[in-house]
């Protein structure tokens, strides 16, 4: 049975389940190149798959008039109950309390728009009605506005501001009132260039006091495990307090696509487990998050054919880690494409972290960004505890851990200004070629870790080969490699 | 360029007339103009261009789910930029092309600008604004009604930024030129006003079940009548609160419809001045 979730909306997509199990996310932005930009979902879908083979719909809610499928079963979703059903479902808890914060998102139970929403998973069920559901605190509001209108950093840069908070001081963090403010009111403070700092530390403090109240409201003495979703989610330093906050907490779950271009998945989800009551799945195809479409090698060497600016030879994972020793840096493309924000190895820009001024090379000659910036570190879940404070799971980059004393300056291009790593934890079940490619560099240099970000420069992570070349030729990076087909490609200088 | 004009039930009425002015003076084979009236429930007059988009059945949540409807309409569609409008307001010439596109490409190569003014007011009064070059403003940065429902290209980001934090279109005015102040966005225009209409919306609570045509051409009107589309009996000369003056009695003097019961009168000349322009003299 295959099941169709669609959103419109900023990060609109569509995605299919089939017997439950996601088989396809396509984000909009990742075809049109932009950012955060909606559309009519379902028409979108319409034009590029077959509503033929689809059996039931299901799309997240919103306020009005909404398109009522006709042609199949249809059904709408609550905009949180949507996260909380992704969150959860992907999650390998049977019970959990699922805290979802973004922006707003409409509640068809409520009749309004909802900002915070606390949901219970038991049983392997996610319970239909919240415990919490509230348009205050709106957290998402609050970032979007502080970093847009305050900042002045560019719409959906709020893991700027929450990088930049490591460098400030929270000075006005007592100023913030989540109930009330719409964050606007910060600007005054922004006078010097360190202001910016410190409103970044302020604001990103103020989230996470009020975030720590409402979870202490509401998580009781038998709870172990937690799920985050929403787009405030994103937010690894705010995830990752969660552990230090609450000790019998065992687990922190952070979905992989928590901001709104999973709601199409959590709209299925829903559908396939509530609606349709069947069980939650535990298998590990369930929390892979490489669904975008796989490339064929044909159409690969066609798009390599047909640009005169790149030249192709046969290469195989040896000569790449022979290049990255080399301290090139390499863009990998491979497998279906990653669901959400984080490149996680078939997407990605990778290069050796143990070179300390590869982070300033890569800010500055490919991603175009400040200098601060931290890059993320992909580690073989193996050896977590070997580098790591915390030896947690983390597959989708989801939380930032400090890097232990004795190993943090081995790796200073993926060591942010805090001594945190915003960590990918590698296994061979999420991703067999990228776990085997990491061990084989740390077979030659003792380091289980490469410096991941994702492949892009200031654009949505590249979805096709076509665009992987634009984005290879438009950039300094030194090769492309597609991995899946043992072809690397150099920019033509004659 | 879609042209985005939200209406509600008493604005049907005039939908008919306000597409005959829409279709005459700015859609052409030659632009790429696309018009949706957003509505409620069904409309089954003739529309002399555009598209009638149901928002819903009915209105629900009367005035203060205004900017809801709009932000889930935005939602669906992917432009980076929109016009964005209430429907009532009636063109009186051709859109300057040139102005106009002018305009849009100097917020395409500046992603600091939200909005771009379209219409007379700004320009002309109180003209809080700094010139930056030749014709083209910048609004001042505490400049009251920096947010209108008049015609404005909006970055549509920006635009729903502003919806997030309004329900009504009288917040989305007064609260809304308050929010859009405190950010850094930026409102240009030009002083040499690419849409000419007469601002003072056809319709109003003001006068109820009347139809103000001061500012538009008389060739127009008396076009409509005859198609059926405006009720010469019911068209006024403004919407200003108090008296006004009837179509049929200044239809071919329509300066001196402006008079001291009219709360701006040297405006309101201006206005008349600018919309018709050489008609008038």
């Amino acid at each position: 049975m295959k099941i169709l979730g669609y959103y419109n909306g900023h990060d609109a997509s569509y995605a299919i389940l089939e017997n439950g199990i996601p088989i396809l996310h396509n984000e909009l932005e990742r075809f049109n190149r932009k950012k955060f930009t909606s559309c009519d979902a379902y028409k979108w879908f319409k034009t590029k798959e077959n509503i033929d083979n689809i059996d039931y719909v299901a799309s997240a809610h919103q306020f009005g008039k909404c398109r009522h499928v006709t042609e199949k079963p249809f059904k709408q979703i609550s905009h949180h109950k949507a996260h909380a059903a992704n969150a959860f479902y992907s999650s390998p808890f049977s019970d959990a309390l699922i805290l979802s914060i973004d922006g707003n998102g409409w509640s068809a139970e409520k009749n309004a728009e909802v900002s915070t929403c606390i949901h219970r998973g038991v049983s392997g069920k996610l319970l239909d009605t919240p415990i919490l559901e509230s348009s205050s605190p709106n957290f998402g509001c609050i970032w979007h506005n502080t970093t847009r209108y305050v900042l002045n950093q560019a719409r959906g840069t709020e893991g700027t501001i929450m990088a930049m908070a490591a460098l400030g001081q929270p000075k006005y963090c007592n100023d913030i009132n989540f109930d009330t403010d719409d964050g606007l009111n910060l600007k005054k403070y922004y006078k010097t260039e360190q202001d910016k700092y410190d409103i970044a530390a302020s604001l990103q403090l103020a989230t996470e006091q009020r975030v720590y109240s409402i979870l202490k409201t509401y998580i009781s003495a038998d709870d172990k495990n937690i799920c985050m979703t929403g787009g405030v989610s994103l937010n690894c330093v705010l995830t990752t307090k969660i552990y230090e906050w609450f000790p019998n907490i065992e687990n922190v779950f952070c979905d992989p696509v928590p901001y709104d271009g999973g709601l199409s998945l959590g709209a299925a989800r829903y559908v396939w487990h509530n609606v349709l009551g069947n069980p939650k799945i535990n298998d590990i195809k369930n929390k892979i998050s490489y669904l975008g479409k796989t490339y064929s090698e044909h159409e690969i060497i066609n798009n390599i054919k047909n640009n005169k600016s790149v030249i192709m030879k046969k290469c195989d994972d040896d000569e790449v880690i022979e290049l990255l020793d080399k301290q090139n840096i390499i863009s990998v493309f491979g497998g279906g494409s990653e669901s959400g924000r984080r490149a996680l190895g078939n997407r990605s820009i990778l290069a050796d972290p143990r070179n300390v001024k590869m982070k300033n090379t890569i800010n500055e000659k490919i991603k175009h960004r400040e200098s601060f910036r931290p890059f993320a570190p992909s580690i073989l879940r193996e050896e977590v505890k070997n580098w790591f404070e915390r030896d947690i799971d983390s597959p989708y980059m989801s939380f930032a851990v400090k890097f232990k004393n004795n190993v943090k300056d081995k790796v200073p291009a993926v060591l942010h200004l805090d001594d945190t790593g915003r960590l990918q934890t590698v296994t061979p079940d999420y991703n067999k070629w990228y776990h085997g490619f990491i061990s084989k560099w740390f077979e030659k240099t003792g380091v289980p870790i490469l410096l991941n970000t994702s492949f892009n420069d200031r654009e949505p992570i590249v979805e096709t080969p076509e665009h992987a070349i634009n984005c290879f030729l438009g950039t300094n990076i030194d090769y492309l490699y597609f991995r899946d087909y043992g072809l690397i490609v150099t920019k033509n200088k004659g | 360029m879609k042209v985005i004009l939200i209406g509600y039930e008493g604005s049907k009425k005039i939908l008919s007339a306000s597409s005959y002015f829409l279709k005459k003076y700015l859609v052409n084979s030659e632009n790429n103009f696309d018009i949706y009236f957003l509505n409620y429930g069904n409309f089954s007059q003739k529309l002399f261009c555009g598209t009638y988009i149901e928002l819903d059945s009915e209105q629900k949540g009367g005035a203060d789910s205004w900017s809801s409807y709009i932000l889930n309409y935005l939602k669906t569609i992917e432009d980076e930029f929109v016009i964005f409008a209430l429907d009532d307001y009636f063109l009186s010439k051709s859109v300057d092309m040139d102005t106009y596109n002018y305009l849009l490409e100097v917020m395409k190569l500046n992603d600091k600008i939200g909005c771009s003014k379209l219409g007379i007011t700004p320009a002309c009064r109180p003209m809080d604004y700094t010139i930056l070059e030749g014709d083209l403003y910048q609004l001042n940065r505490h400049a009251n009604y920096s947010v209108t429902t008049q015609f404005n290209i909006w970055r549509k980001e920006v635009l729903m930024d502003i919806l997030r934090t309004v329900s009504n279109p009288w917040e989305f005015e007064i609260k809304g030129s308050d929010v859009l102040n405190k950010t850094n966005e930026i409102v240009i225009g030009s002083t040499n006003i690419p849409f000419k209409y007469p601002e003072a919306s056809s319709i109003s609570s003001r006068h109820p079940n009347k139809v103000s045509v001061l500012g538009n051409q008389k060739n127009d009107i008396e076009d409509l009548i005859n198609l059926g589309y405006l009720n010469e009996s019911e068209l006024i000369m403004g919407q200003w609160k108090g008296e006004v003056e009837s179509y049929i009695k200044y239809k071919d003097n329509p300066i001196a419809s402006i008079t001291s019961n009219c709360n701006d009168p040297a405006y309101y000349t201006t206005m008349v001045t600018k919309c018709l322009g050489d008609e008038i003299e």
